[in-house]
Protein backbone atom coordinates (compact mmCIF):
# COMPACT_ATOMS: atom_id res chain seq x y z
CA UNK A 1 0.00 0.00 0.00
CA UNK A 2 2.71 2.22 0.15
CA UNK A 3 3.43 3.58 -3.10
CA UNK A 4 -0.15 4.92 -3.36
CA UNK A 5 0.11 7.02 -0.42
CA UNK A 6 2.44 9.30 -2.11
CA UNK A 7 -0.32 9.49 -5.43
CA UNK A 8 -2.74 10.49 -3.11
CA UNK A 9 -1.02 12.93 -1.39
CA UNK A 10 0.21 14.50 -4.73
CA UNK A 11 -3.55 14.32 -6.17
CA UNK A 12 -4.65 16.20 -2.85
CA UNK A 13 -1.98 19.15 -3.37
CA UNK A 14 -2.57 19.16 -6.46
CA UNK A 15 -6.72 19.90 -5.84
CA UNK A 16 -5.19 22.56 -3.31
CA UNK A 17 -2.54 24.05 -6.03
CA UNK A 18 -6.18 24.28 -8.50
CA UNK A 19 -8.08 25.53 -5.38
CA UNK A 20 -5.00 28.45 -4.71
CA UNK A 21 -4.74 29.20 -8.53
CA UNK A 22 -8.55 30.20 -9.60
CA UNK A 23 -9.24 31.47 -6.27
CA UNK A 24 -6.00 34.28 -6.96
CA UNK A 25 -6.74 34.46 -10.24
CA UNK A 26 -10.38 36.10 -8.76
CA UNK A 27 -10.14 37.53 -5.44
CA UNK A 28 -6.80 37.76 -4.29
CA UNK A 29 -5.47 40.53 -6.16
CA UNK A 30 -2.46 41.98 -4.21
CA UNK A 31 -0.35 43.70 -7.25
CA UNK A 32 -1.62 45.74 -10.15
CA UNK A 33 -1.91 45.13 -13.79
CA UNK A 34 -3.30 41.66 -12.93
CA UNK A 35 0.59 40.64 -11.41
CA UNK A 36 0.24 37.14 -9.64
CA UNK A 37 2.58 35.96 -6.61
CA UNK A 38 2.08 32.40 -7.42
CA UNK A 39 0.27 31.08 -4.65
CA UNK A 40 -0.68 27.41 -6.41
CA UNK A 41 3.20 27.11 -7.30
CA UNK A 42 3.93 26.43 -3.47
CA UNK A 43 2.46 22.71 -4.28
CA UNK A 44 4.72 21.81 -6.78
CA UNK A 45 7.27 23.28 -4.43
CA UNK A 46 6.21 21.17 -1.97
CA UNK A 47 6.04 17.86 -4.35
CA UNK A 48 9.35 18.40 -5.66
CA UNK A 49 11.36 18.61 -2.37
CA UNK A 50 9.28 15.97 -1.03
CA UNK A 51 9.04 13.55 -4.03
CA UNK A 52 10.65 14.18 -7.79
CA UNK A 53 10.71 15.09 -10.78
CA UNK A 54 7.62 12.85 -12.37
CA UNK A 55 5.31 14.03 -9.68
CA UNK A 56 5.76 17.79 -10.04
CA UNK A 57 5.52 17.65 -13.98
CA UNK A 58 1.92 15.39 -13.08
CA UNK A 59 0.77 18.00 -10.46
CA UNK A 60 1.74 20.93 -12.84
CA UNK A 61 -0.05 19.57 -16.08
CA UNK A 62 -2.79 18.31 -14.31
CA UNK A 63 -3.32 22.10 -12.40
CA UNK A 64 -3.04 24.13 -15.33
CA UNK A 65 -5.39 21.85 -17.45
CA UNK A 66 -7.79 21.75 -14.59
CA UNK A 67 -7.58 24.69 -13.54
CA UNK A 68 -8.18 26.04 -17.46
CA UNK A 69 -11.29 23.58 -17.63
CA UNK A 70 -12.84 25.10 -14.59
CA UNK A 71 -12.52 28.50 -15.49
CA UNK A 72 -13.53 27.75 -18.82
CA UNK A 73 -10.36 28.68 -21.14
CA UNK A 74 -9.00 25.34 -21.97
CA UNK A 75 -7.10 25.95 -25.53
CA UNK A 76 -7.81 29.63 -25.33
CA UNK A 77 -5.24 32.39 -25.65
CA UNK A 78 -5.19 32.66 -21.91
CA UNK A 79 -4.37 28.85 -21.63
CA UNK A 80 -1.63 28.59 -23.87
CA UNK A 81 0.12 31.53 -22.04
CA UNK A 82 -0.31 30.69 -18.52
CA UNK A 83 0.40 26.62 -20.02
CA UNK A 84 4.02 27.73 -21.62
CA UNK A 85 4.83 29.54 -18.50
CA UNK A 86 3.98 26.65 -16.60
CA UNK A 87 5.86 24.38 -19.01
CA UNK A 88 8.78 26.61 -18.59
CA UNK A 89 9.00 26.75 -14.41
CA UNK A 90 8.48 22.54 -14.52
CA UNK A 91 11.81 22.39 -16.76
CA UNK A 92 13.25 24.42 -14.65
CA UNK A 93 12.30 22.98 -11.12
CA UNK A 94 13.06 19.46 -13.19
CA UNK A 95 16.47 20.54 -14.14
CA UNK A 96 17.13 21.77 -11.11
CA UNK A 97 15.99 18.38 -8.85
CA UNK A 98 18.53 18.15 -6.29
CA UNK A 99 21.50 20.34 -7.96
CA UNK A 100 19.68 23.89 -5.88
CA UNK A 101 18.02 24.80 -2.89
CA UNK A 102 14.17 25.61 -2.79
CA UNK A 103 14.50 29.02 -2.36
CA UNK A 104 17.13 29.25 -5.33
CA UNK A 105 14.95 27.01 -7.88
CA UNK A 106 11.86 28.61 -6.90
CA UNK A 107 12.79 32.03 -7.88
CA UNK A 108 14.32 30.50 -10.98
CA UNK A 109 10.97 28.76 -11.60
CA UNK A 110 9.22 32.19 -11.28
CA UNK A 111 11.72 33.60 -13.52
CA UNK A 112 11.32 31.45 -15.92
CA UNK A 113 7.60 31.13 -15.72
CA UNK A 114 7.12 34.89 -16.53
CA UNK A 115 9.80 34.37 -19.55
CA UNK A 116 7.35 31.40 -20.53
CA UNK A 117 4.56 33.37 -20.52
CA UNK A 118 5.63 36.55 -22.22
CA UNK A 119 7.20 34.59 -25.16
CA UNK A 120 3.26 33.30 -25.79
CA UNK A 121 2.32 36.64 -25.19
CA UNK A 122 4.62 37.93 -28.15
CA UNK A 123 3.65 35.17 -30.32
CA UNK A 124 0.30 35.65 -30.18
CA UNK A 125 0.04 39.34 -30.36
CA UNK A 126 2.44 39.96 -32.66
CA UNK A 127 4.14 42.49 -30.10
CA UNK A 128 7.80 41.99 -29.98
CA UNK A 129 8.52 45.03 -27.86
CA UNK A 130 6.60 43.89 -25.21
CA UNK A 131 10.12 42.12 -24.04
CA UNK A 132 10.66 45.69 -22.16
CA UNK A 133 8.17 44.28 -19.73
CA UNK A 134 10.90 40.94 -18.75
CA UNK A 135 12.99 43.46 -16.25
CA UNK A 136 10.38 44.95 -14.47
CA UNK A 137 8.41 41.37 -14.02
CA UNK A 138 12.10 39.66 -13.06
CA UNK A 139 12.18 42.36 -10.20
CA UNK A 140 9.04 40.78 -8.96
CA UNK A 141 9.24 37.33 -9.95
CA UNK A 142 12.13 37.45 -7.15
CA UNK A 143 10.48 38.34 -4.61
CA UNK A 144 7.54 36.29 -5.10
CA UNK A 145 9.58 32.91 -5.93
CA UNK A 146 11.21 33.67 -2.35
CA UNK A 147 7.76 34.15 -0.85
CA UNK A 148 6.19 30.87 -2.54
CA UNK A 149 9.26 28.74 -1.59
CA UNK A 150 8.82 30.21 2.33
CA UNK A 151 5.81 29.21 2.48
CA UNK A 152 6.74 25.82 0.97
CA UNK A 153 9.31 24.83 3.42
CA UNK A 154 7.34 25.79 6.54
CA UNK A 155 4.42 23.41 4.66
CA UNK A 156 7.43 20.73 4.31
CA UNK A 157 8.22 21.16 8.14
CA UNK A 158 4.62 20.67 9.23
CA UNK A 159 4.04 17.50 7.24
CA UNK A 160 6.03 14.11 7.78
CA UNK A 161 5.33 11.19 6.38
CA UNK A 162 3.33 10.35 3.17
CA UNK A 163 5.99 8.92 1.52
CA UNK B 1 20.48 29.53 -0.06
CA UNK B 2 24.47 28.52 -0.89
CA UNK B 3 26.59 31.28 -1.47
CA UNK B 4 26.75 30.56 -5.17
CA UNK B 5 23.02 31.16 -5.41
CA UNK B 6 22.83 34.05 -3.53
CA UNK B 7 25.84 35.40 -6.04
CA UNK B 8 23.68 34.83 -8.98
CA UNK B 9 20.32 35.81 -7.38
CA UNK B 10 21.95 39.29 -6.84
CA UNK B 11 23.43 39.48 -10.58
CA UNK B 12 19.80 38.39 -11.70
CA UNK B 13 18.36 41.62 -9.50
CA UNK B 14 21.68 43.94 -10.78
CA UNK B 15 20.77 43.61 -14.73
CA UNK B 16 17.15 42.96 -14.53
CA UNK B 17 17.55 46.73 -12.74
CA UNK B 18 19.56 47.53 -15.28
CA UNK B 19 17.70 46.54 -18.03
CA UNK B 20 14.37 48.09 -16.21
CA UNK B 21 16.57 51.78 -15.91
CA UNK B 22 17.98 51.15 -19.67
CA UNK B 23 14.72 50.97 -20.89
CA UNK B 24 13.25 54.45 -18.87
CA UNK B 25 16.14 56.45 -19.60
CA UNK B 26 17.25 55.54 -23.64
CA UNK B 27 14.11 54.34 -24.71
CA UNK B 28 11.82 54.98 -27.47
CA UNK B 29 11.30 58.93 -27.55
CA UNK B 30 8.94 60.67 -29.95
CA UNK B 31 7.19 58.65 -32.65
CA UNK B 32 3.74 58.41 -34.76
CA UNK B 33 0.98 57.05 -33.48
CA UNK B 34 -0.75 54.25 -35.73
CA UNK B 35 -3.68 52.77 -35.61
CA UNK B 36 -4.41 49.09 -37.17
CA UNK B 37 -7.10 46.37 -37.38
CA UNK B 38 -7.20 42.48 -36.69
CA UNK B 39 -5.23 41.86 -40.49
CA UNK B 40 -2.56 44.60 -40.10
CA UNK B 41 -4.22 47.93 -42.07
CA UNK B 42 -3.53 51.04 -41.51
CA UNK B 43 -7.01 52.60 -40.26
CA UNK B 44 -5.06 56.06 -38.75
CA UNK B 45 -1.87 57.63 -38.15
CA UNK B 46 -1.15 60.50 -35.51
CA UNK B 47 1.55 62.37 -34.30
CA UNK B 48 2.10 62.37 -30.78
CA UNK B 49 2.59 66.27 -30.93
CA UNK B 50 -1.51 67.43 -31.26
CA UNK B 51 -3.86 66.96 -28.85
CA UNK B 52 -6.45 65.65 -30.18
CA UNK B 53 -9.30 62.87 -29.85
CA UNK B 54 -9.82 60.57 -32.62
CA UNK B 55 -12.68 58.26 -33.51
CA UNK B 56 -12.45 55.04 -34.67
CA UNK B 57 -15.13 52.84 -36.51
CA UNK B 58 -14.54 49.13 -34.96
CA UNK B 59 -16.22 45.68 -35.78
CA UNK B 60 -18.26 45.77 -32.34
CA UNK B 61 -18.67 49.66 -32.17
CA UNK B 62 -16.67 53.25 -31.61
CA UNK B 63 -13.43 53.56 -30.24
CA UNK B 64 -11.75 56.65 -29.04
CA UNK B 65 -8.54 57.34 -28.85
CA UNK B 66 -7.16 60.30 -26.84
CA UNK B 67 -3.66 61.85 -27.34
CA UNK B 68 -2.43 64.59 -24.85
CA UNK B 69 0.93 66.07 -23.86
CA UNK B 70 2.51 63.38 -25.71
CA UNK B 71 1.29 60.66 -24.43
CA UNK B 72 -2.14 58.57 -24.99
CA UNK B 73 -5.38 56.20 -24.01
CA UNK B 74 -8.14 54.31 -25.03
CA UNK B 75 -11.46 55.98 -23.83
CA UNK B 76 -15.46 55.95 -24.68
CA UNK B 77 -14.88 52.44 -26.52
CA UNK B 78 -18.02 50.71 -27.35
CA UNK B 79 -16.90 46.94 -26.39
CA UNK B 80 -18.05 44.31 -23.66
CA UNK B 81 -14.97 44.12 -21.48
CA UNK B 82 -12.91 47.70 -21.68
CA UNK B 83 -9.84 46.51 -21.09
CA UNK B 84 -8.26 48.64 -23.35
CA UNK B 85 -9.22 51.41 -21.43
CA UNK B 86 -7.90 50.13 -18.15
CA UNK B 87 -4.54 50.30 -19.98
CA UNK B 88 -4.67 54.07 -19.07
CA UNK B 89 -2.19 56.48 -20.92
CA UNK B 90 0.65 54.89 -22.54
CA UNK B 91 4.23 57.13 -22.70
CA UNK B 92 6.42 56.17 -25.84
CA UNK B 93 8.82 54.98 -23.46
CA UNK B 94 6.74 52.56 -22.19
CA UNK B 95 6.43 50.19 -25.48
CA UNK B 96 2.76 48.86 -24.77
CA UNK B 97 -0.01 48.60 -27.08
CA UNK B 98 -3.06 49.26 -26.36
CA UNK B 99 -5.21 46.42 -28.18
CA UNK B 100 -9.24 45.76 -28.27
CA UNK B 101 -9.90 42.24 -28.65
CA UNK B 102 -13.58 42.34 -29.77
CA UNK B 103 -13.36 45.60 -31.84
CA UNK B 104 -10.01 44.30 -33.22
CA UNK B 105 -7.78 47.51 -32.84
CA UNK B 106 -4.12 47.77 -32.35
CA UNK B 107 -2.82 50.65 -30.95
CA UNK B 108 0.99 51.08 -31.58
CA UNK B 109 4.19 53.46 -31.93
CA UNK B 110 6.09 53.56 -34.73
CA UNK B 111 9.19 55.66 -35.81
Amino acid sequence: MKPLKKEIFTALLCAFAILLNILEGQFLHFLPYGLKIGLANIFALVVWDKYGRKEVILLNLLRVVLAALLKGTLFAIPFWISFSGVALATLTLVLLYKKATLLFASLLAAIMHNFGQLLMVMYFYHQANIAVLLPPLVLIAVPCGLLTAWIASEILKRITGYD
Amino acid sequence: MKRKERLITLLILLLAAGAFAGTKLFGQKGGQITVKDASGEILLEAPLTTDQTYEIEGKVGLFHLQVENGRYRAIDVECPNHDCEEVGWVSPEDYRPIICLPNGILVELTK
